[in-house]
């Protein structure tokens, strides 16, 4: 059945032997995918408890890498603008951690990292010290072998989208080559690397974003609160950018267009502050001279050399001196290309802004200017509201001066239907009572042969009778003409339209405005009381003129007195207070002169200008017009080419003069419609 | 020789007042007084043909119905030779024009001043003096 049966058995043995290598293989692998797997979720779990801080997820890579690919040290650099920086280092010498530590280091070209920036995605020396770079004595190499003892190298490029980021590099102390296996393993750390980085990136990035945007809407909130107040804002703007550019102090200054002032600072020092304080000038040779002539910034890295340069401009010794600028960022605040400030970022060090930092200033900067665009808007709102309310109320007053106006124009056409209606009565009365005495004589006479043959005493008591009645109808007749009188000048007064001329008594038509006066006084109050004295020039000629015209200046200004004189009692004068109202008239020749002087409040000299302006009233609503002054002003200068002044002192007399010419222009367009 | 005056006033006591002013001349026989107390009874008593010869019509200017204006108006049309005196209250330029315009003899205002009015009578009276 078995032909060989020792060959079997070593067949079979050798099979068994190949089987139990395949099996210990099998289980290395598993053992090895494991561990892999196990690093890589610790890995993942250290990424996520730190999100941002890449240094503690870089660690625990570089440490599982070293243990997975054997190595002894290893470091993760990081790439940027041609530099090459450790940010984590494991298992490496104290001397060569502390060259690594030191800062960055530039990238040979021949260098294992110089052919990772130049595309390679993986760079593998067998022996550092035997490598062109090393051999050319460059001191990156040298401090790896000399100080760190490595040897082996094998080093990976960490790529998003094509860029490089930095390396995850690993070493061993002897000249022992990674394997292929070892080189995916670093391959798959690396891979996470990246993954932490991006996410650290994206983090760091959101993180920004976010505190931006916190930061502008806290100045939103305060441009909010503190509507078209400035200060606050500028305060609020400064404080944040401040914060986000890493400036130890500066400043927000407002532009005149020649010089600028500081409107708002953070931490200046007291002494540059009194500098800045009293304005300051940019010279257009000087480094900030650009700002006015349209730079979007200027960025100066040390203020001290521009001061030893420019030893006659007084502004950046200043600043040396007295606020210990070193670096320096000023950033306008612009709407439509017109400067209307700036705002500055000071450090005390030499340490220039970054293009983020720049951009963030240039951020707050624009706040800045729309703030006070708004500002600008609610001051102009506020004024135009302002301007609005005033026009509205003077409006008001000017409606109630036309309401009042027309209240007496319509109160003037009562009284002129009311003299109409009581003229014609009184005609009636008038003339009943002239026929009656005629018919007594009448009856006299035809009665007389009757009566003389009466007895003594009744012929007596007859004539006693009828001259009694006689006298009583005289009485009528008197006191009608009386109230005739009256009649005829309230339809004079009331009727506006007339204008025309004669020449007149000038004496008895301001007697007879002055009655008028009275007697309407005394008829508004039954206590008004005045003593009117009346110094009348006898010799004075006829003057022609339009009476009804000047008896409304007259009544005009005898009422302005009356009201006077009123005032000064009511608002307590002494008992002996005494009102008068004198009317004087002077012959002048070429003119007559009428002066009316009362002793009443007197007008203060402030308003004496405005008295003759329309609607001008110091009488309380609705009792002035405001246009009495002014209407007779037009009657007296624009109708008869005379002149109307005053002389008053407060509290003791007001005196208007009036002078109307002999030869006056004669006016066809006459001051009241 | 006596002649006819017309009055038309919508006021009564009018008719009184010119019957005593003027009781001597009716007395005299001098004048003979007619009243109307409206346009339209003036217009009607002219058609009646006043007796004897109206030389005058005096016409109060504020009546209710037919106005003295139109009044004047209608009686220049019949009769333009006739005067008519417009006697009224309102003594103002625009009816004064409208009366002259429309051919009044004369515009007198109230009171009324007799005396003068019984001068220019007489005037109308004997138009050859």
């Amino acid at each position: 059945m078995v032909a060989n049966p020792s060959g079997a058995v070593a067949e079979l043995q050798q099979r068994l032997d190949e089987l139990a290598a395949e099996l210990r293989r099998r289980t290395a692998e598993r053992d090895e995918a494991l561990a892999q797997q196990r690093a890589t979720a610790e890995v993942l779990q250290v990424i996520n408890a730190s999100p941002g801080d890449l240094k503690p997820v870089f660690e625990a890579m570089l440490d599982k890498a070293l243990a997975l690919c054997d190595a002894a040290f290893g470091v993760l650099w990081r790439y940027d603008g041609g530099l090459i920086r450790a940010v984590a280092i494991r298992g490496a010498t104290p001397e060569y951690a502390a060259f690594l530590t030191g800062g960055a280091h530039p990238v040979a070209v021949r260098s294992a990292h110089g052919r990772l920036v130049a595309g390679a995605d993986v760079a593998h020396l067998a022996d550092v010290a035997d490598s062109d770079d090393y051999l050319s004595g460059n001191p990156t190499p040298r401090a790896l072998v000399e100080l760190g003892g490595g040897r082996s190298l094998l080093a990976l490029a960490l790529r998003k989208d094509g860029k490089l980021l930095g390396t995850i590099t690993v070493y061993r102390q002897e000249v022992r080559p990674f394997t292929e296996k070892q080189i995916d393993l670093l391959q798959s750390f690396a891979a996470q690397a990246v993954i932490a980085m991006e996410n650290a990136r994206l983090i760091t990035e959101t993180r920004e974003a976010l505190e931006q945007q916190q930061a502008i809407a806290e100045v939103l909130q305060v441009i909010n609160f503190s509507p078209g107040d400035l200060a606050p804002v500028f305060q609020a703007i400064l404080e944040q950018a401040h914060a986000f550019c890493e400036a130890s102090f500066g400043a927000l200054m407002t532009y005149d267009g020649q010089s600028f002032h500081p409107v708002a600072s953070q931490h200046v020092p007291a002494r540059f502050k009194e500098f800045i304080g009293a304005g300051i000038r940019f010279k257009p040779e000087d480094p900030f001279g650009c700002i006015v002539d349209g730079a979007p910034f200027s960025h100066i890295e040390d203020l001290s050399e521009v001061a030893a340069q420019y030893p006659d401009d007084p502004l950046p010794r200043a600043a040396v001196d007295l606020g210990g600028i070193r670096t320096l960022l000023v950033v306008p605040l612009r709407s439509d290309n017109a400067l209307l400030g700036i705002i500055t970022a000071y450090r005390q060090d030499v340490r220039v802004f970054t293009e983020k930092q720049i951009c963030l200033l240039q951020s707050f900067a624009a706040q800045a200017v729309i703030a006070m665009e708004n500002a600008r808007l609610i001051t102009e709102t506020r004024a135009a509201r302002d301007a609005a309310e005033q026009a509205l109320a003077e409006l008001k007053t000017v409606q109630a001066s036309l309401i009042q106006a027309e209240k007496m124009a319509s109160l003037g056409q009562l009284t002129a239907g009311i003299a109409h209606e009581i003229k014609n009565p009184l005609n009636f009365v008038n003339n009943f009572a002239g026929l009656s005495v005629e018919l007594l004589d009448e009856l006299k006479t035809t009665a007389a042969p009757g009566i003389a043959t009466l007895d003594i005493k009744t012929r007596a008591e007859t004539d006693e009778l009828v001259a009694m009645l006689t006298g009583n109808l005289e009485k009528i007749i008197e006191h009608g003409r009386r109230a005739d009188g009256i009649v005829k000048s309230m339809l004079e007064h009331s009727r506006g339209d007339s204008g025309e001329r004669r020449a007149v008594d000038l004496n008895r038509l301001v007697d007879e405005a002055l009655n008028l006066a009275y007697h309407g006084a005394r008829a508004r109050d039954q206590n008004f009381n005045i003593v009117l004295e009346r110094d009348f020039d006898g010799g004075l000629a006829l003057i022609e003129l339009a009476p009804q015209d000047i008896t409304r200046v007259f009544l005009n200004l005898f009422s302005n007195g009356f009201h006077a004189v009123v005032k000064r009692q009511r608002e307590g004068s002494s008992p002996d207070f005494r009102p008068v109202l004198k009317v004087t008239t002077r012959e002048l020749g070429e003119a007559v002169e009428i002066r009316v002087r009362d002793n009443g409040v007197g007008i203060a000299p402030e308003i004496s200008d405005k008295l003759f302006q329309p609607f001008f009233t110091t009488k309380p609503a609705g009792e002035g017009t405001g246009l009495g002054l002014s209407i007779s002003y037009d009657i007296v200068t624009g109708q008869h080419g005379g002149s109307i002044t005053v002389d008053s002192e407060p509290g003791a007399f007001t005196e208007f003069t009036v002078r109307l010419p002999r030869h006056g222009q004669v006016s066809t367009t006459k001051g009241v419609a | 020789m006596s002649v006819s005056i017309l009055i038309v006033d919508d006021e009564p006591d009018v008719a009184e007042l010119f019957r005593q002013r003027f009781r001597r001349e009716a007395r005299q026989g001098t004048y003979v007084l007619h009243f109307a107390d409206s346009g339209e009874a003036a217009l009607a008593k002219l058609a009646d043909e006043i007796e004897p010869q109206l030389i005058v019509i005096l016409s109060d200017i504020n009546m209710p119905g037919m106005d003295g204006l139109a009044l004047l108006r209608k009686v220049k049309q019949l009769r333009p030779d006739l005067p008519v005196i417009m006697v009224t209250a309102y003594g103002d330029d625009e009816r004064r024009q409208r009366a002259a315009e429309y051919g009044a003899a004369e515009f007198i205002t109230k009171p009324v001043d007799f005396d003068v009015l019984k001068r220019r009578l007489e005037q109308l009276a004997s138009p050859e003096t």
